[in-house]
């Protein structure tokens, strides 16, 4: 953890060094300890990259946070916010706004972006409570699928008929290139709040990782942490998405590699997940920003590219390896 | 026990409901069109000396006529000249222009509002991209009118289900557009008023914007879509006018961007960039205009936008983008009333 917050600095020191204009170091300490609204450069500094290095850092945490808590949660090692459908509930409500409030103001449009996050996770745990017995790990992974594409299909559905394919591809392709400090703002509270929360349970995690019977045995209220856990992803995922838009595989790939070095302790699993969540946003953030400059490369591509044959990957492996976390 | 089941089924059923309901909503945009219509009457001052476009009258009798005619591809086509089953997947003003009232066309919602009177009683097609057969069929066509690049594939579905003429919607000359409509249906004269009519407006708005003193100026066309860009030239009429009747230019920077095989015009261009591609004049370009056009509160607060000499001093002029999506005669007058009210805060 603490050689990925090293790694964490640096690499914010990069992002706000590089772009796509052309800054001194100067210029970076300048912009951010003597700002002049004036001054382009110190514009640059202050009001393009640093909330947008801030917008990652806390996208970073969150997905690979929720991704954490979520494996955890359901016993599926495949669980991703993006893969089981909330982002997909984002997106929904986002069309939606772009339909009948097209004009929206940018507050708004965060707002809509949590309420379809809300909405998707309640009809995830709706799905999953169907029929007798208890909400199993597999349950909840095949509602999310169903939700996933569900939204998935009605958005492309009215995309094509309403003609909003090309602002919600855009909005889809996932992208932190307009991130103001309106964003930051409005996310911060909602990120600290689930990070905090997330943290304070992560003992309990650890004890619900031994098996439900084991942690009934130690006296743990599993119903309240299931519960915890699901709001903390659900107030974790909706921060990524408002900031960010729907972008899968963080969530996946970072626990998988945090659990590799660290074992299946939460309280080591969930801070550690944040640094090197926060670690990888920022870095394919700036490949996105600097590699075809000036124009920008959508982040949320660049993560599936990387994504997708880590996924392949981790199917193969599980099926030697039983879940460990 | 058997409560909580009951309860479990209630809220998931709730839950699926209010999706189905929301999703059922979405076909609803009377409200949005309502707030439109505002808009284009709200629209800003005309040029003085441009004429609304003349009111014409489909002339032709209700008798069937058929005819064969030779299409712009060389293909010989026999149809019944005087129907009025037609669906149009191109060209619906130009055709409106005419005083043509096809049963369908492909038209956007805002269009079809604001130019209310040319398209009464005229369906919109829903499934445009693709197109449906059987949404098609539906109307029961007697010839479907079609866009020049349609490939022969799509040509041949169509043709099974009447006669298929596609018509010049990439053809910039409206005497060639124009005199080829009239062809098709016996409409000379209605064809030679409309080019006639296209002919002194283009030339007087020319004249009238080139007063403004733009000569040596160079003009930046923005669009905001999640990421500030400049509207590539093949797909907007107000390029053709602005770049090429005008004969103003374009930074050269913005040249270089768009002219580049490598890069999709669409990509977004880095906000700590878009300083550069400030002109002389800035136009912004409003492509989801849902009422009067203007510049969106997104990008508004956006500080790679806020940096831009014409935005401190107030002097961005904008336009309506989807009221260039077609060049159809129709539109011909707003188009460039709309420009000139542009140009004039821009300057």
């Amino acid at each position: 953890m603490t050689f990925g917050l090293i790694l964490l600095v640096a690499a914010s020191s990069l992002f706000l060094l590089f772009g796509a204009e052309h800054t001194a170091f100067a210029d970076v300490m300048n912009g951010l300890f003597h700002y002049d609204e004036e001054n382009f450069i110190h514009v640059v500094v202050h009001d393009i990259r640093l909330p947008r290095l801030l917008a990652d850092i806390m996208v970073g945490v969150s997905l690979a946070i929720a991704g954490a808590v979520m494996q955890g949660n359901t016993k599926n090692p495949m669980a991703d916010s993006g893969l089981m459908g909330i982002s997909s509930g984002s997106v929904f409500a986002i069309l939606l706004m772009l339909l009948f409030v097209p004009d929206a103001s940018r507050l708004e449009r965060i707002g809509y972006s949590f309420i379809g996050a809300a909405a998707a996770t309640m009809l995830i745990y709706g799905i999953a409570m169907i029929g007798r017995g208890k909400i199993t790990s597999d349950r909840m992974v095949l509602a999310g699928m169903a939700i996933s594409t569900l939204f998935g299909s009605v958005t492309t559905a009215i995309m094509l008929k309403d003609g909003l394919s090309a602002s919600m591809m855009k909005y889809s392709a996932g992208s932190s290139s307009n991130t103001q400090w309106l964003d930051v703002t409005v996310a911060a509270p909602f990120f600290i709040i689930g990070f905090v929360v997330s943290i304070l349970i992560s003992r309990m995690l650890t004890v619900l990782n031994l098996g439900e019977d084991v942690s009934r045995g130690l006296g743990a209220n599993v119903k309240f942490i299931k519960f915890l856990s699901t709001v903390v992803v659900l107030v974790l995922s909706a921060t990524a998405v408002i900031i960010i838009g729907p972008v899968g595989y963080v969530g996946l790939m970072v626990p998988h590699i945090v659990r590799y070095f660290v074992g299946t302790d939460y309280r080591l699993i969930l801070p550690s997940c944040a640094a090197l969540g926060a670690l990888f946003v920022v870095v394919v953030d700036l490949l996105a920003r600097v590699l075809i400059a000036p124009r920008e490369f959508p982040i949320g591509v660049l993560i599936t590219i990387i994504g997708v044959p880590f996924f392949i990957f981790i199917s193969r492996r599980q099926k030697n390896d039983s879940f460990a976390g | 026990m058997k409560h909580l089941n009951f309860w479990k089924r209630f809220v998931t059923l709730s839950m699926a409901m209010l999706l189905l309901v929301f999703t059922a909503g979405c076909g609803k945009t009377d409200g949005a069109a309502d707030k439109t219509n505002e808009g284009a009457e709200s629209s800003a001052q005309q040029i003085g000396k441009l004429e609304p476009i003349p009111v014409l009258e489909d002339t032709r009798p209700a008798e069937a006529k058929e005819v064969t005619f030779t299409d712009l591809n060389g293909t010989e086509v026999t149809f019944n000249q005087n129907t009025r089953r037609i669906v149009a997947l191109s060209g619906a003003g130009d055709l409106a222009a005419f005083g043509i009232r096809p049963t369908a066309v492909i038209v956007e919602d805002k269009v079809k509002t604001d130019y209310a009177d040319f398209f009464e009683g005229v369906e919109t097609i829903q499934n445009t991209q693709p197109f449906d057969a059987e949404e098609i069929m539906s109307y029961e066509p007697e010839l479907i009118l079609v866009y020049q690049l349609m490939e022969e594939p799509e040509l041949e579905a169509l043709r099974k289900i009447a006669p298929v003429i596609p018509l010049y919607r990439e053809e910039f000359d409206f005497e060639k557009r124009l005199g080829y409509i009239g062809e098709i249906f016996g409409l000379q004269e209605n064809a030679d008023a409309l080019i006639d009519y296209a002919k002194k407006t283009q030339e007087t708005a020319i004249e009238q914007l080139k007063e403004l003193d733009l000569t040596d100026k160079t003009v930046s066309m923005f669009y905001y879509m999640d990421g500030i860009s400049v509207p590539p030239t093949d797909f907007w009429y107000f390029n053709k006018i602005v770049y090429d009747y005008m004969g103003l230019k374009m930074p050269e920077i913005t040249q270089e961007f768009l002219s580049d095989p490598n890069v999709n015009p669409f990509t977004p261009i880095s906000n700590e960039k878009i300083r550069d591609y400030e002109g002389d004049v800035v136009i912004y370009v409003d492509i989801m205009a849902a009422g009067e056009p203007q510049v969106p509160e997104m990008l508004q607060s956006n500080p790679g936008w806020q940096m831009l000499d014409a935005v401190k001093n107030d002097k961005v002029g904008v336009i309506d983008g989807m009221l260039y999506a077609e060049k159809d005669v129709l539109y011909l007058y707003e188009q460039y009333n709309s420009l000139m009210n542009a140009f004039k805060k821009a300057i």
